[in-house]
């Protein structure tokens, strides 16, 4: 497993080289469509790229967007090292969210630093159980954790939905939410002028402690040994259920947090509907930064940014910022196909035809 | 074999940062697209943006904002966008990208945009902001964003005087929706409007705690029914829907709410309380446009016409319609006081 730096650099080259291609093939195809529309793709591409890079305010939106994606794509991550599918970045952030807000208002007196250290920690135990229990579940009755993470975030939605429609509500309101953050929790601003928060800050120092778990902890080992394969795993001893329903509890703990600092850097309420499918987006993440650490920090801030940019572009020149969905889509597409083995695709596509002949 | 590879991410970083400058300076010069509308207009235009929750073709809540805004365009003058979908991490983002290209007006399309809107609002003095919503606060300080509170109960009285006016047994059946303080004002004020015209009327009301089950409101309605009640008014979107099920089935006469519903019931339903949020918009980019454009929390009644009642479609008689006219005169000129109780 020990690469010399030249490897690394190859490798490193090499993902570029296929990420870079599919987003160039997407960012055309996504043109057609709006040249479709009726506007100059050109000029709207244009459009997208000053709404992020020439206002402060653009750079801000970009880490916003970015920071629950990093934390919800590493604990993506883990899980998938482990040869798992998490699916359910939504509902542990959102339940993540949920105990952050109980943990904020229903305790005062401590003082601030320890206080977000505490509220992140609950948000993280919560978020962690809600990932583990598919976890635990997939280790003793080998249920499919595909199925269960995306059943638990409609468990997830709705709870939250309830408690805050009836006991969380926040009385004075006409819709139903949460109570307030309190004013001091509110995370503090990176940006002056923005909604840019410390949380960026701590997602990327995430990032880095996943990367040591991962590489250099004996966990992060065995979690490898059991995603490369489970018999050989298991016949080093390696205690199997104990690591799957580590890795899930560790992914959703990650996804909490990102509910945390969602709470408490931009929304500053738990609202209906705020996980918005950022657990699925986070996917989308993980598999552009090829799982890996420091790849998801960067998939994560092009991610946000389209976001950003996709929607100052809509008000700019009118393209509907969906058409940042098409292009995120097809630049997945583009890197499965990319990374795939296509000369067996084509030999498959092939056989199938042929096998039709003989019906 | 490394600088090969060297080369080839230098040329392509080269190419694509010449596509970014082009594309940017083009982007410069021309901002709007041929055939776009944006052309015709002159930069003297009022520029309105709506900021929409959900779809605009959702055939209620977005779509009559929606229709507002064109109402405004189609006066002339008026320079209108809007954005939907805007999912509710996003409507803070969504107001500063309208603020930051100098839009006269910016509409946030439902409570819950009051408080990013609020958050936005002190860095753009310039730019105006209106909330189809009540505000998150209890008191707007802001110079450039207004609220409206509609006063729905106005309505509700007249209603009550319609079904005071209108019912033989002296029992009156209402269902309502969520107890919220607007939803109490609504019920107390139909209670007086109807004691008003006829001593002798006995209120059955009811707030279901919910806009969205049919069942309980047809639930509701029938015990008022089974009770004597031989008008029901509903107050609850779809909960009412389930109401008017009911009362069609017993042929007591209706009520609605929210739209001229007659024709659910043509021959029941005797007018129905409107809260008009397009003529809302529409009153807010005219008052822009005038100058005269009123921070705070908008009271907006009968005077504003914005609530008001739906034609009667026959079903009563003009002596009662004269009564009515009469009625609301009196709460337009003050002599009759409609009561505003938001508790139970």
């Amino acid at each position: 497993m020990i690469k010399n730096k030249s490897q690394i650099i190859e490798n490193t080259w090499y993902n570029v080289k296929k990420i870079s291609i599919a987003i160039i093939i997407g960012a055309i195809i996504s043109g057609v469509f709006i040249y479709m529309i009726g506007v100059n793709p050109i000029e709207a591409y244009g459009f997208l790229i000053k709404g992020i890079f020439t206002r402060r305010y653009g750079v801000g939106e970009m880490l916003v967007k970015a920071t629950p994606l990093i934390f919800i794509a590493l604990g993506f991550s883990i899980s998938f090292k482990a040869g798992l599918t998490n699916l359910g970045g939504d509902g542990q952030l959102i339940i993540g969210a949920l105990f952050a807000i109980l943990a904020g208002t229903s305790i005062s007196g401590i003082p601030v630093f320890f206080h977000l250290l505490l509220i992140g920690s609950v948000a993280m135990i919560a978020g962690g159980i809600w990932g583990g229990i598919a976890g635990f579940f997939k280790a003793k009755f080998n249920t499919n954790e595909v199925i269960m993470t995306i059943m638990m975030n409609y468990v997830a939605a709705y709870l939250v939905s309830f408690l805050i429609e009836r006991p969380l509500r926040d009385k004075s309101a006409v819709l139903p939410q949460s109570e307030m953050v309190p004013a001091h929790l509110e995370l503090a601003k990176v940006l002056e002028g923005t909604r840019a928060h410390i949380g960026i800050i701590i997602a990327i120092i995430f990032a880095v402690l996943v990367y040591i778990f991962i590489k250099k902890t004996d966990f992060g080992y065995r979690i490898r040994a059991i995603g490369f394969s489970p018999p050989a795993a298991r016949y080093a001893g390696i205690n199997i259920s104990r690591q799957i329903i580590l890795s899930m509890g560790l992914s959703g703990a990650l996804a909490g947090l990102a509910g945390m600092t969602l709470v408490y850097g931009t929304t500053f309420r738990v609202l209906d509907g705020m996980a918005g499918g950022m657990g699925f987006t986070a996917i989308v993440v993980a598999i552009l930064g090829r799982t890996n650490p420091f790849g998801i920090i960067l998939a994560a801030l092009l991610i946000g940014g389209l976001s950003a940019g996709g929607n100052s572009m809509q008000v700019q020149i009118g393209v509907p910022a969906a058409i940042i969905q098409i292009l995120q889509g097809l630049i997945i597409f583009f890197i499965v196909i990319g990374y795939s083995d296509k000369k067996s695709i084509i030999r498959k596509f092939l056989g199938v035809k042929r096998g039709c002949k003989y019906e | 074999m490394m600088k090969k590879k060297m080369f080839l991410l230098g040329s392509v970083l080269i190419t694509l940062a010449l596509l970014v400058t082009t594309a940017c300076s083009n982007g410069g010069e021309a901002v709007a697209p041929e055939g776009d509308i944006a052309d015709e207009n002159s930069s003297t235009d009022i520029k309105v943006a709506l900021l929409l929750p959900g779809p605009i073709n959702d055939g209620s809540w977005n779509t009559s904002a929606y229709n507002g805004l064109i109402a405004l365009e189609e006066q002339g003058g008026y320079t209108i966008d809007y954005t939907e979908r805007i999912s509710i991490n996003d409507i803070e983002e969504a107001f500063r990208n309208y603020a930051e290209l100098g839009y006269n007006l910016i509409i946030g399309h439902g409570f819950e945009f009051g408080e990013p809107a609020l958050r936005v609002a002190p860095d753009f003095p310039e730019v105006n902001f209106y909330i189809s919503g009540k505000p998150p606060v209890d008191e707007v300080t802001l110079k450039n964003i207004s609220f409206i509170d509609q006063k729905e109960f106005e309505g509700a009285f007249l209603c009550g005087a319609v079904a005071g006016l209108m019912t033989e047994s002296n029992m009156i059946g209402y269902v309502g929706g969520m107890k919220i303080p607007a939803q109490i004002a609504n019920m107390k004020a139909f209670e007086a409007g109807a004691q008003y015209v006829n001593a002798e009327a006995e209120i059955l009301g009811v707030l279901t705690g919910t806009y969205e089950d049919p069942a309980k409101g047809k639930e509701a309605a029938e015990a008022q029914i089974d009770n004597g009640a031989d008008i029901i008014m509903q107050a609850a979107d779809s909960t009412g829907i389930g109401a008017i099920e009911a009362a069609k089935a017993a042929g007591v006469k209706i009520i609605g709410y929210g739209a001229d519903q007659n024709e659910l019931a043509p021959e029941l339903i005797l007018t129905c309380l409107i809260a008009d949020i397009p003529a809302a918009i529409k009153l807010q980019g005219e008052r822009i446009k005038a100058g005269n454009f009123e921070s705070g929390i908008w009271k907006a009644g009968l005077a504003d016409g914005i609530i008001y009642l739906a034609p009667y479609h026959g079903n009563i008689n003009d002596e009662v319609a004269e009564k009515i006219d009469e009625i609301k005169q009196g709460i337009l000129d003050g002599s009759i006081m409609v009561p505003e109780v938001y508790t139970e």
